[in-house]
């Protein structure tokens, strides 16, 4: 993805959900040419069973690309022992006058909100949804569309339902 | 000049009418790729607003325009595979300062049982000041271990706005490597939305 005019705006939101023995694999290069461009990475996995999310970013700023302002952020949600995410951000700025950030995160369910959910008479498999929607719901938030955030919000909600 | 990929049968074309039914109601543009040929008859192409031209990528290699740049995304090998082997696609242009409200949806559809590899090539142009919402989405039977090879070029203009979703909702069995080549004018605003849910390897590059 290159931002070769002066400006311009990259605003990159992927999510993936992985059951089985699936195998997902994203890869985003974001090259800023240009001065003065913004770009957004965010990138979240949930990961059931013996499935493998893979994310491999990368944010290059070009020497005239001045006044960069760049982030990035891959976040991985295991839901089994036998589920694994590889994530790899990279940053490769060859311009001194920039903002860029990159990050990474991998992690299972945080057992202390699931508790706090289940006191409240909430079964475990309502409560893991709960916090798999709130998970994932960060980056369908970044559609602009209402109709098509609630279409997209339904395909997760299937997934779920699937799940259980 | 005759078409590449062949064409689809009836058997086909009734997959193809309920595919993409994620957004069934929402009156998107739907535009199908039927088994790697885009399917006009099956398209809803009537009433396009002016300034928006829709073509199938057969279409534009006959008019000897440079729809597959033999460059495309740097030499990446799965680029340069679908530069090889691409046999249709759709070549989108939405002219300069065209607001195009109703969103377009690129439904690729791949139907039958029968195992088979499929290269598409498409590509958008966005005009400067344009504004568009691009939605696709890609399926098949969950029996069979297919595979994609999508491609898709995206020029948005100076000052140009590009929303675009895509699914990879493919079956259980499948292969799906897709390959996006995005550039940006200045002050052009680029959203990108990407969801994960089928295929057995799924690879997404966005170079």
């Amino acid at each position: 993805m290159k931002l070769a005019g002066e400006g311009a705006i990259a605003d990159v939101h992927q999510g993936s959900l992985l059951a089985g023995r699936q195998h997902a694999d994203t890869t985003l290069v974001v090259d800023h040419v240009a001065a003065g461009s913004q770009s957004r990475e965010v990138f979240k996995a949930v990961v059931d069973d013996e499935a493998r999310a893979v994310f491999q970013g990368r944010i290059t700023v070009q020497p005239g690309a001045q006044q960069t302002d760049a982030r990035m952020m891959a976040r991985a949600l295991l839901l089994s022992d036998e589920a694994v995410a590889n994530c790899k951000p990279e940053l490769e700025i060859f311009a001194d006058d920039v903002q860029c950030g990159h990050g990474t995160t991998t992690g299972a369910l945080d057992d202390q909100l699931k508790f706090y959910l289940m006191a409240r008479g909430i079964p475990e498999k309502e409560a893991e949804a709960l916090l798999i929607q709130a998970f994932v719901g960060e980056v369908i938030d970044a559609v602009a569309r209402d109709d098509l955030r609630e279409a997209l919000t339904q395909v997760m909600l299937n997934w779920l339902e699937e799940r259980e | 000049m005759p078409p590449l990929a062949p064409r689809s049968d009836a058997a086909a074309r009734s997959v193809a009418r309920e595919a993409g039914a994620v957004f069934a109601g929402l009156g998107l543009r739907r535009l199908l790729i039927v088994d790697g040929a885009f399917a006009p008859e099956l398209s809803d192409l009537a009433g396009l607003e002016p300034g928006v031209v829709v073509r199938a990528t057969v279409e534009a290699l006959g008019a000897d325009e440079m729809v597959l740049p033999l460059d495309m995304a740097g030499g990446d090998p799965v680029a340069a595979l679908n530069t090889a082997l691409a046999a249709d696609g759709v070549v989108i242009t939405v002219a300069p300062g065209v607001v195009v409200e109703r969103p377009i949806h690129l439904v690729f559809v791949t139907t039958g049982g029968t195992p088979a590899a499929t290269f598409t090539r498409s590509r958008l142009e966005l005009g400067s000041g344009a504004v568009l919402t691009l939605v696709e989405t890609h399926e098949g039977p969950d029996q069979s271990d297919y595979q994609i090879n999508a491609a898709l070029q995206v020029d948005v203009g100076d000052r140009a706005r590009l929303d675009h979703v895509k699914i990879t909702g493919e079956g259980a069995a499948a292969l799906h490597i897709s390959t996006l080549e995005a550039s940006t004018g200045a002050g052009a605003s680029y959203r990108d939305f990407g969801f994960t849910i089928g295929g057995a390897v799924v690879r997404n590059q966005l170079l």
